[in-house]
């Protein structure tokens, strides 16, 4: 096995063993990543000096013999591009971004940094985060590792591609409507939202304030229990972060006994555009989690049609005011520095930095959100909007009622082809049909990968993703049951 | 039939956004964003009486911080006002508002 397909408790350990170094571990990704760049295209940028020096720094520390009980020590990762990291360049995968360096970390860099991090470089994702491809980039798209042809999901699907071809051992995305959940099971890796508010938002380029989640991408659910307990917390840098108790996920998820747990299969979720040989493998997965222990209970979440259009009011509308921020003034992309600029008043230093700066999905929800939220518009549908989110959030508190979990595909269907669905936004949409609720419910959910599964206009198997939905800050449960299947093998 | 979102309406909603559009991303986004809505129409049929809007889903009421200025390090400082498009002494400058 070569050094960058450990997971990272394998290496940590043997780091710790004093087998290898991580320089060694951060050579053998950046090796990987010169050797398969150029086709999957992942990275935006590539910090390699400042890995080596991290490496160096974390080899010292190691060999000190401090640390011994922190296993990320060392450990390579990618961080998605719409994360702060300072002095390193931030672009959103935007234009309006292309040369922002960042004066500050975001919190939960400062958290890794502290904890030995080597950040390996900045990873692609659609701009500001908008979209489920990486299609909506405005520099380039990224490669499913497993069909070239095929998107690696979005938005963090940098994150999900360099995890999924081993050229990192975990990525830091994004989850603001299944970004990180949707990547995930398109590139079978494991993809954990946490609870709203569970890890703190500050430094992340903004986009859905009211469903933005930091997460984890990672090669097994031990790994990813492990990155939740060290980046969870309350940050007084975010008042909507959670101070919440933080459990010891990783030490939690050893005991794998599941007698009793019960599992929610919502009806509303096993319907017709669900393609059958998905809906078999997730049905495989829940037969297989009963066979361990689990009671299966059918349960109704009555409002899941909602979700979509709900989340599509609410989202742009949150769009529409986060991106006001980007007016050519203050940072990024401004008129008046361009060559041949005409601009006299401040008006035009707004339109035409925001003209030029942004992409076109960006424009296109910028303007459904002004317009949702412009006077007249507001009851019909902003407010209605967030009183059907109420009625989505009751049909979790529900169910929740009655079962630990609830069991879902991620995914409809899986990766689609490059330019599949690009001339239809709306069509685009439809990607997060299993995946709003939970965004808007705030409730933390996992994808992990449950089979693969041919798709209708191609050759290749590729990886299908279930999701295990939890109650608020019960992260602990849906990483027991996840590792539970994942240890229950193939 | 018409678009649900008009040409016009396109055009006053830009400037609100304050956002220049071509004429072709006006023709495109009047079409694709009425698309968009009548989508979004279903919302109506929800029976909302009695239902209040949530603002947040995770129980938290009410989190306040004293209102006191923190002043950042120098080096940080710099790197703020080095990202200014246009700067003067330190202060963004801005095109003449009067």
């Amino acid at each position: 096995m070569r050094l960058n397909e450990l997971t990272i408790t394998e290496a940590s350990d043997r780091l710790k063993n004093r087998d290898l170094s991580s320089v060694e571990l951060t050579t053998a990704c950046l090796d990987e990543i010169k050797k398969t760049d150029d086709k999957i295209k992942s990275f935006i940028t590539v910090t390699e000096n400042y890995a080596l020096l991290q490496a160096e720094k974390a080899d010292r520390k190691i060999k000190s013999g401090d640390e011994k009980d922190n296993l990320l020590l060392g450990i390579p990762c990618s961080i998605k591009d719409i994360i702060l990291t300072k002095n390193v360049l931030t672009t959103a995968a935007s234009n309006i971004l292309k040369n922002y360096i960042p004066p500050y970390d975001a919190t939960l860099i400062s958290k890794l940094k502290n904890r030995g991090m080597v950040m390996l470089g900045k990873v692609n994702c659609d701009a500001f985060a908008h979209g489920s491809s990486t299609e909506n980039s405005d520099f380039f798209t990224t490669h499913n590792p497993w069909d070239l042809e095929r998107v690696p999901g979005g938005s963090s699907g940098g994150s999900a591609s360099s995890v999924a071809s081993d050229q990192c051992f975990y990525s830091i995305g994004t989850d603001t409507g299944g970004s990180i959940r949707q990547p995930a099971a398109f590139c079978g890796v494991v993809g954990l939202k946490p609870t709203y508010g569970r890890i703190s938002r500050y430094g992340l380029i903004s986009m859905t304030s009211s469903t933005d989640c930091p997460g984890i991408m990672a090669k097994n659910v031990s790994d990813a229990a492990l990155l939740l307990k060290e980046l969870a917390g309350k940050d007084k840098m975010d008042a909507t972060s959670s101070d919440r108790k933080v459990d010891d996920y990783f030490e939690f998820i050893k005991n794998e006994n599941i007698e009793g747990l019960k599992i929610g299969v919502p009806k509303e979720y096993f319907i017709e555009e669900l393609d059958s040989k998905i809906k078999n493998a997730v049905q495989n997965a829940i037969e297989k989690l009963e066979k361990l222990g689990a009671e299966i209970v059918e349960i109704s979440l009555p409002h899941t049609k909602y979700a979509v259009p709900t989340y599509y009011i609410i989202m742009p509308s949150e769009v529409s005011s986060n991106l006001a921020r980007f007016d050519g003034i203050k940072y990024g992309y401004s008129e008046v520095k361009s060559q041949n600029s005409k601009v006299k008043s401040l008006e035009d230093v707004y339109l035409k930095s925001r003209a030029n700066g942004f992409g076109s999905e960006a424009k296109r929800r910028i303007i459904l959100g002004t317009y949702a939220l412009s006077s007249g518009y507001y009851d019909a549908y902003y407010l209605q909007a967030q009183k059907a989110r109420a009625l989505i959030k009751k049909d979790f508190d529900n169910a929740f009622e009655k079962v630990d979990v609830i069991i879902i595909p991620t995914s409809p269907n899986v990766a689609f082809k490059i330019g599949e669905h690009s001339d239809n936004p709306l069509e685009l949409y439809m990607e997060d049909i299993f995946l709003s609720a939970a965004s808007l419910a705030g409730v933390p959910a996992i994808s992990i990968p449950c089979g693969f599964a041919k798709p209708k206009n191609g050759n290749v198997e590729m990886p299908v993703g279930m999701q295990i939905i939890g109650k608020h800050f019960d992260e602990k449960t849906i990483l027991k049951t996840a590792n539970v299947y994942e240890k229950s093998g193939d | 039939m018409g678009n649900k979102i008009s040409l016009q309406e396109v055009e006053c909603i830009a400037k609100l956004a304050k956002i220049g559009l071509t004429e072709e991303e006006k023709e495109k986004f009047s079409g694709e964003l009425s698309a968009v809505l009548e989508y979004i129409e279903q919302l109506k049929e929800i029976d909302t009486k009695d239902i209040e809007p949530v603002s947040q889903v995770t129980g938290s009421v009410n989190v306040v911080r004293e209102d006191v200025a923190n002043n950042c390090d120098e080096d940080t400082r710099k790197k703020i006002i080095n990202n200014f498009p246009e700067e003067k002494g330190g202060y963004v400058k801005v095109k003449q508002v009067m």
